[in-house]
């Protein structure tokens, strides 16, 4: 292996370590807030992709109705439980509009908007905003019943939202695979490098989301707020911040984070209903690396996964799996010590 | 003659199949202190976690500042004017101080009072030892630092009612003076206060009124003065002294 | 008719269906249900009993399958063999597996599973001598001499066969000395380590049985499946068939060996239908089939949490009672010191968490046939102190000598070796198992048998010496009418005797009570306190930490009075109440 080799590499290697760096970053997000492990935050980045693909094709995306499907039955629970607790009609009449006015404009949009073949980059954004929508959907439907749950059971749910959402997936996108168009088609020549506009994209992005989660969680008082429900989630609630609102915003942020890894990859990996799961473990290794807790970690621990990927799949091409998964065993095991663990009082 | 803030009537809770309150009835007048004090076991802790919706419990009335609570969760008591100091503080430890205070402030910036944070400030005036730490983790505070900081993170709050859980817990007992000398001043600057203390003498030095909690249930209660000579009180925390000595 | 009976019976009709004039489309499908039943039957014990999460079943139902297919197909030699070599390469898997994941707390483990499922299924898929993706093909037959297993209802008898003897070992496993312990494991149902610990058992080789069990049934069922099929190929050994193997335990009741039939029988019946009608509903073809999974496993979870199987179990007949046979010769016991020898001896022991100082070179003494009370306001150290006595918490610094041997830095279950017993401030019974099991499992180590004996049913003799051991206990303390009620029906009063009783059990020299009185109402502390009375008129020696001051100031001869971590004073009760330095530090200072 000459420098050149290892250059390229590294290069492939930081790029997709940047994605599992996202991916990583809203699997810390979310259980450090919610104790969740969110295996499903892969088929956020894939439906972010697909959705992209389908308009670009000129078809209503099948997430338009699953988010319709998902208000709809948010809609249901609430109002079943605003009559058995007796709300004030204006109360249930609010939250029902807000739960399905997006979704419900959406849907009615759909059809014309995608004929319409807008620019990439409205058409980014409508992405943006419906798996976005999707997030808070999802934690009320399938966790937030379960908040006291044990960190185990809420895994388990995971496990069951990923296999009704990866079904879901094949049942809207079909078993086809999409790319999407490149943000960016320049091609810029480093030394041996070779850089896509996409790649440069890719960093960028990155590197914005990441400033800006910085800046959210360290200047904002909601940002505070959400720190302080996954230091301390008692306290967080003695100060009168709802831990279940706080879970919806993580999710919140989940989804946009995965829509957007999903948008940022498709145009160099080819996304099917399933590609997410992979991808979503991958991001995962980096995040446990982390400790389900640390950000600055998880970024190495992404990166680190990124180039042992592409620095064994040249050495090992069909068995760069095994070893991604193999590796993170010691550190699991690792991480069990380190971490303190409340077993029992 | 100040309103009753907080009336309880019959209150039951405990944890799992275990009762700890076995039917508390009292009330704590506006601008007062009132303390519960009670040997270990007792159940103080349990009575304001049950207050603040901490813990699951039942009881015939439970009123404060003249709206039912019984069915309202934690945080909405909170946003009600409810405000609690537990005993394990529960501060946010990687936090900075400056940002634990301002998370006391979630309460009126949510309702919507625009000069919210001018409340760091006047928390700064009276705990000058926060001020000089307050970029500091609040894990790496000394004990009594933790108590103040726990004691201004809530009143950036502007609880109509404050209960705090057993403020001497684990401090020595020249900071237990400096904090209790705060729980007066507190007293004298009008906020109501609802105490739990173990430490009988200092409680009942800086209240009102106050109850003798024993296994669930109240014994003496009456005005601290007298509380404060009467020997029974010694006997609920010491038991009563065995017959057969000689 | 009792449960027994009807088991036996359904086992019965269950190896003659194959002679029936059943379609050989059930047969088929029953083949499958016994061989998802194998596995899930593995996973009902790890996980359901020992709450220890696995995704990974299926890897060793691969490592089974595939072992045989190159032992019978590339080697020629025997599928018997193979079944040796998969059980083989199995167990040393298991071991190497278990021995770093099973170290692990919590959610780690599970994620564990699903990194070792997925490192090994790509390994196989990506191996030239295994096949690749496509698998080996052309698998021989099992036979035995002339009887061949080659058709469907032939092999039935070999799977049925593996699963019924499967059940009965796990089922007479989890009613022994072992299973109780592995009941005890479970952290979801409010178990731990912990109490089994201080009982004295290896948890972690407990946990290490039951994993290398789960996947030695797994492995059996590979081989199985292999040799049905006569080929394989990695895809039924994917992380997918790893989630719906713990899919099926959920459904159907994961911590009950009829749970683990109910789930497989449900779930491939279901999976089906779905995979009939699905495609139909949305057109094209593929596993719509997981999105009913998904849903239904969250469903399950929110509202059926212990599964199908007990709404089941209602409707059968209950299990017959088992009536305790106290004739039987009784367990071997320690000889215990004579009053007034050493028999406890604390010094200068020290625990400090980081900065914090909890317990502070506190010292003091028991002599055999002394009642001690342990006491201090909030915060003062004390149960810490019994934590650090009992070896549940390594200490900082200081020496504890229990009947002359040095205990300090040793495990709690070496200190109950040493004739320490204890009862823990939050009552540790395991709910499920009734008030007697609970007791018997004190008699741990005085009792030997191990998992195989167990399996094999040879533990009769000493289960029944262990068994009346636990109702004798149950008498001396009152609850022998209470003897087969779940431990988790009872009151807290009844709970924190049950405990006793159990920590008597062990006969120790040595009795630590961790605030027995604490929750209990008045009439209940009162039974408490004759109960202990009666002990030490039988020469118990105990130390107990109490909050009750009526209650210790009754009940013992000395007291040992803790503040801030620190040794107070030491006295008579009448002495402590007196004195004015514990009134301060219960009271606060006089001004």
């Amino acid at each position: 292996m000459d420098l050149t080799i290892a250059a390229i590499l590294g290069l492939d290697g930081l790029t997709n370590g940047a994605i599992y760096a996202l991916v990583a970053l809203a699997l810390v997000l979310v259980f450090s807030v919610t104790r969740i492990i969110f295996i499903p935050q892969g088929e956020f980045v894939a439906f972010g992709a697909l959705t992209l693909a389908a308009m670009q094709m000129g078809q209503v995306p099948g997430t338009v109705w699953l988010l319709l499907l998902m208000a709809l039955a948010v809609a249901v629970l609430d109002l079943v439980q605003g009559l058995r607790e007796r709300w004030p009609a204006l109360r249930i009449s609010r939250t029902l509009v807000s739960t399905l006015i997006f979704p419900c404009i959406a849907a009615v949009v759909a059809p014309q908007f995608v004929q319409r073949q807008h620019t990439l980059i409205v058409q980014v954004l409508a992405t943006l905003a419906i798996v976005t929508c999707m997030g808070p959907l999802l934690y009320r439907l399938a966790y937030r019943a379960l908040s006291g749950a044990s960190v185990l059971t809420l895994l388990i749910v995971s496990v069951g939202v990923h296999f009704a959402l990866t079904g879901v997936g094949l049942v809207f996108f079909g078993a086809e695979g999409y790319r999407t168009p490149a943000f960016w088609e320049a091609r810029f020549d480093v030394g041996p490098l070779s850089l896509t506009g996409q790649t440069l994209i890719i960093f960028g992005a990155s590197i914005v989301l990441l400033l800006a989660m910085f800046l959210f969680f360290e200047r904002t008082l909601m940002g505070k707020a959400l720190r302080a429900t996954s230091v301390n989630r008692t306290g967080a609630r003695l100060m009168g911040i709802s831990g279940d609102a706080a879970g919806s915003l993580s999710f919140t942020m989940a989804a946009f984070i995965g829509a957007l890894s999903g948008l940022l990859i498709s145009p160099s990996t080819t996304i099917y209903y399933d590609t997410g799961f992979l991808i979503g473990l991958k991001g995962f290794v980096a995040a446990v690396f982390a400790g389900l807790a640390s950000f600055p970690m998880a970024l190495a621990g992404a990166i680190g996964v990124g180039l042992i990927e592409s620095f064994g799949s040249f050495w090992a091409s069909a068995f760069k799996e095994v070893i991604v998964f193999t590796v993170i065993l010691p550190i699991l095991l690792w991480r069990s010590f380190v971490d303190p663990h409340h077993e029992e009082h | 003659m100040s309103g009753i803030l907080l009336d309880v009537q019959d209150l039951h809770a405990g944890y799992g199949r275990a009762e700890v309150l076995h039917g508390l009835s009292f009330t704590a007048a506006e601008k007062s202190v009132v303390t519960v004090i009670g040997p270990n076991g007792a159940g103080k802790s349990t009575l304001l976690g049950a207050l603040m919706g901490l813990i699951p419990s039942r009881s015939a009335a439970l009123r404060f500042a003249g709206e039912d609570i019984a069915r309202l969760t934690l945080e909405e008591r909170v946003l009600g004017g409810l405000a609690l100091v537990p005993e394990k503080r529960e501060l946010f430890g990687t936090m900075t101080v400056e940002d634990n205070l301002l998370l006391g402030g979630w309460r009126p910036k949510k309702l919507g009072d625009k000069r919210w944070r001018d409340g760091l400030e006047s928390v700064y005036t009276r705990f000058p030892r926060l001020k000089e730490r307050r970029a500091q983790a609040a894990g790496t505070l000394s004990g009594g630092e933790r108590q103040m900081l726990a004691l201004g993170r809530a009143l950036m709050g502007q609880p109509k009612l404050l209960m705090l859980d057993e403020p001497s817990l684990g401090l020595a007992p020249l900071i237990v003076r400096e904090i209790f000398a705060i729980v007066d001043d507190l007293r004298a600057s009008g906020v109501s206060i609802l105490l739990v203390e173990q430490n009988a003498r200092a409680a009942l030095r800086v209240a009102d009124h106050g109850h003798v909690l024993e296994t669930g249930e109240f014994g003496l209660s009456g005005p601290a003065d007298q509380l404060a000579a009467d020997p029974r009180v010694i006997e609920t925390y010491l038991g009563a002294g065995r017959k057969d000595t000689p | 008719m009792n449960r027994s009976v009807l088991a036996a019976v359904a086992a019965v009709a269950v190896l003659a269906l194959p002679f029936a004039p059943v379609p050989d489309f059930w047969i088929t499908q029953l083949n499958y249900i016994g061989l998802f039943s194998l596995v899930v039957l593995g996973l009902v014990l790890l996980t359901g009993v020992g709450g220890l999460t696995s995704f990974g079943q299926a890897a060793f139902a691969g490592i089974g399958a595939y072992a045989t297919a190159y032992v019978s197909t590339t080697m020629a030699l025997s599928p018997w063999l193979g079944l040796v070599v998969g059980l083989a390469l199995t167990l040393v898997l298991a071991l190497a597996i278990g021995a770093m994941t099973l170290r692990m707390s919590g959610h780690y483990l599970p994620l564990a599973t699903i990194c070792w499922c997925l490192a090994l299924y790509y390994l196989v898929g990506n191996l030239e001598a295994l096949g690749k993706y496509d698998g080996l093909l052309g698998l021989p037959a099992l036979q035995i001499g002339d009887f061949s297993f080659q058709s469907e209802r032939r092999i039935y008898l070999l799977i049925w066969l593996a699963a019924l003897l499967a059940a009965l070992g796990v089922t007479r496993l989890l009613d022994s000395r072992p299973g109780r312990i592995m009941r005890a494991l479970n952290t979801n149902r409010g178990g731990g380590a912990t109490m089994p610990e201080a009982m004295g058992a290896s948890t972690f080789r407990y946990k290490l049985v039951m994993f290398v069990i789960a996947a030695l049934l797994a492995s059996v069922s590979g081989w199985l499946y292999a040799h049905m099929q006569r080929s394989v190929n990695p895809s039924p050994f994917g992380i997918k068939f790893g989630i719906e193997y713990l899919f099926m335990a959920v459904v159907g009741g994961i911590g009950t060996v009829g749970g683990a039939f109910t789930g497989a029988a449900l779930v491939k019946l279901a999976e089906d239908q779905l995979k009939v009608w699905l495609p139909m509903i949305f057109g094209g073809s593929g596993n719509y089939e997981i999105i009913v999974f998904g849903v239904v496993l969250v469903l399950v979870l929110r509202f059926a949490p212990d599964g199908l199987w007990p709404l089941i179990a209602r409707w059968l007949p209950a299990a017959r009672k088992r009536v305790v046979d106290e004739s039987v010769p009784p367990l071997s016991s320690r000889s215990h010191p004579q009053p007034g020898a050493a028999l406890l001896d604390v010094r200068a022991v020290r625990k400090q968490f980081g900065g914090l100082v909890a317990v502070n070179d506190i010292s003091f003494t028991i002599r055999a046939g002394d009642i001690v009370g342990l006491i201090g306001p909030n915060g003062a150290g004390k149960s810490t102190t019994f934590n650090l006595v009992s070896g549940v918490l390594p200490l900082t610094s200081g020496e504890v000598e229990l009947l002359g041997q040095r205990v300090d830095g040793r495990h709690s279950r070496d200190i109950a070796r040493a004739g320490l017993s204890r009862t823990f401030q939050h009552v540790k019974l395991v709910p499920d198992m009734t008030v007697l099991e609970n007791v018997a499992l004190g008699t741990y180590l005085r009792t030997k048998t191990g998992t195989l004996r167990a399996m094999l049913g040879l533990n009769a003799a000493e289960e029944r010496q262990a068994r009346a051991e636990a109702m004798r206990q149950l008498r001396r303390i009152g609850l022998a009418a209470q003897a087969h009620e779940l431990a988790g029906n009872l009151a807290l009063g009844p709970q924190r005797l049950v405990e006793i009783a159990r920590a008597l059990a062990s006969d120790p020299s040595l009795l630590l009570l961790d605030e027995p009185a604490a929750g209990l109402r008045h009439k209940e502390k009162e039974a408490l306190a004759e109960v202990l009375r009666q002990l030490k008129a039988e020469g118990l020696s105990l130390l107990l930490v109490e909050h009750d001051m009526d209650f210790v100031m009754k009940l013992t001869d000395r007291i040992v009075v803790m503040e801030f971590g620190r040794w107070l004073m030491e006295g008579t009760p009448a002495e402590v109440q007196a004195s004015p330095a514990v009134r301060a530090a219960y009271l606060g200072a006089e001004e």
